[in-house]
């Protein structure tokens, strides 16, 4: 009994030695791994640090690091952002008015052009008004229905009704302007002195490949939008595009023809522009996007002389 | 003949007598209510006709604790006139309803709805709290002009604050903040009896809850 309980106990002894030992190693493996790759959320920072030191060709090194930086920058930005918007108190703000350095970036989130565009039209009465835009903020929803009941009262419609979000200040200096009559050039001036303050932040199709506001497209897509409120047709694809930096490449294959086009950024160009160019309407800018995520990050992030596949639709 | 004209003169008295009954709680000696249009809405400021009537639940309280509710001065603020109750109706006649000013309630929602004064809006003191990051539409909805930094009062609307009464915070605290904010003391004026000398009196009283 006795025996034959510590018969298959002997041989264990070394075992577990050789289970101290092998776990030490893990443990000095693991650490060793740590200290020489970091941590998975450093991973990006560290490999386009290191690419731009691998990289020989200084062309590649420049899109590369700019696609680095856009998916790293991305990121933090937006919540920064985020905290600056709910933290931010009405002194500070009109403090960050009066002495604020143009950004370097225009400010973008998610709202799309449509949105926006609808939004202007009901505000001016040519389209069924939306519903107001939801907010988590009780601020928010509370300011809402005080401007709602002062109005029932004061009976004044052009008193505000909605509080002025940076979200949905772009609608409300759009729809001032338009109200004053005022010129393409003034809001197009209008709108880019404000996103150079950071007062207004713009759906990415909307941004150029300078980093300006695109003010032509916006007015474009009211117009369009009013037209077919008004009854009017919605826009068409146009036919055939030519002009400058417009590529046509025809690949024939055996059983099949296809034509391939492509486009190179020129400045002034924005998602929306180029969407607008080839398919007669920005919203369509997905169809681009989608076909060029290489070397797009972000609709908000073409540059000039930037070559993107236009695909057919 | 002599008895049919004394008893003519008797029933014309006691007509007279209960049309007089009827009105017998009234606002002054020659007016029994105030009826006012406010953008379209009639509002009529009357009183409890029961002479028997007495105030009971939370505005019969006497004693409640300072702080917070502590005895507040006659003025809100330099240059801020304080008003009683004939000078509200007077207000809502000849400045709310000329679209001229706007009447406060600057107590929390659930308070105003649960009753105020007839033609009042609800602007909770908290909203006008320099915190609040969209202050600047609420003075833009009173008549501002120009830019934050800069705002133009000048055809801004007159506006009276009240809130529960004298042992109230809230519109003197609106008051302070409306006067930070660059609103002129001259535009602004304050019902210190508020809400508590509001019901004392029997006056009319609005409840914007059971209305919807």
């Amino acid at each position: 009994m006795t025996l034959a309980y510590s018969a298959p106990n002997t041989p264990r002894q070394p075992n577990i030695l050789v289970r101290v030992v092998l776990g030490f190693f893990v443990f000095a493996v693991l650490l060793c791994g740590y200290i020489v790759l970091p941590p998975v959320a450093e991973w990006p920072q560290r490999m386009a640090v290191a690419r731009q030191a691998l990289q020989p060709d200084p062309e590649v090194t420049r899109s590369d690091l700019f696609a680095g930086e856009a998916l790293l920058a991305d990121a933090p930005l937006v919540t920064a952002q985020a905290v600056e918007v709910e933290a931010r108190t009405t002194a500070q703000l009109l403090a960050e008015l009066a002495a604020r350095p143009a950004l370097d970036r225009v400010r973008t989130d998610e709202s799309n052009l449509q949105d926006t565009t609808a939004g202007v039209l009901s505000a001016l009465g040519l389209q069924e008004p939306q519903s107001a835009p939801a907010s988590d903020d009780p601020m928010f929803s509370m300011t809402a229905n005080v401007l709602s009941s002062i109005r029932a009262v004061t009976g004044d419609d052009s008193a505000p009704s909605v509080p002025v979000t940076p979200e949905n200040a772009l609608q409300a200096l759009v729809v001032a302007a338009l109200r004053e009559g005022q010129s393409d050039a003034y809001i197009d001036a209008l709108l880019n002195e404000a996103a150079s303050r950071g007062d207004i932040s713009v759906p990415r199709i909307l941004v150029t490949a300078e980093g300006r506001v695109d003010t032509t497209v916006l007015l474009a897509s009211i117009v369009a939008e009013a037209q077919i409120a008004a009854g009017g047709q919605a826009p068409l694809v146009p036919e055939l595009v030519e002009g400058p930096g417009v590529e046509v490449r025809v690949v024939q294959t055996a059983t099949e023809t296809a034509q391939h086009r492509f486009y190179t950024v020129a400045p002034g160009d924005s998602l929306g522009a180029i969407a607008l160019m080839f398919y007669g309407n920005s919203a369509r800018y997905d169809a681009i996007f989608n076909a060029n995520r290489m070397i797009l990050s972000s609709p908000d992030l073409l540059r000039v002389g930037q070559r993107l596949v236009i695909p057919q639709i | 003949m002599l008895r049919d004209v004394v008893a003519a003169v008797l029933l014309c008295l006691s007509f007279a007598a209960s049309a007089a009954h009827a009105q017998e709680v009234r606002l002054t000696e020659d007016r029994a209510e105030a009826v006012i249009t406010i953008n379209g809405q009639q509002i009529t400021i009357g009183r409890i006709q029961d002479q028997a009537n007495q105030i009971t639940g939370e505005f019969a309280r006497t004693s409640r604790p300072c702080p917070p509710f502590c005895i507040h001065p006659m003025s809100a603020g330099e240059g801020v006139a304080t008003l009683g109750e004939l000078e509200v109706i007077a207000f809502l006649e000849t400045k709310v309803a000329t679209g001229e000013g706007i009447l406060i309630d600057s107590r929390l929602p659930v308070f105003f709805q649960a009753g105020t004064i007839p033609g009042a809006v609800n602007v909770p003191f908290s909203i006008l709290e320099a915190e609040n990051p969209y202050r600047n539409d609420i003075m833009r909805a009173l008549g501002a002009t120009g830019t934050p930094d800069a705002f133009d009062f000048s055809g801004a609307l007159d506006l009276l604050l009240f809130c529960n009464g004298p042992w109230c915070d809230q519109s003197p605290r609106a008051i302070r903040n409306l006067l930070a904010a660059g609103y002129p003391a001259a535009k602004i004026s304050y019902y210190r009896g508020g809400m508590q000398d509001w019901l004392l009196m029997g006056l009319s009283v609005q409840t914007p809850a059971a209305e919807g």
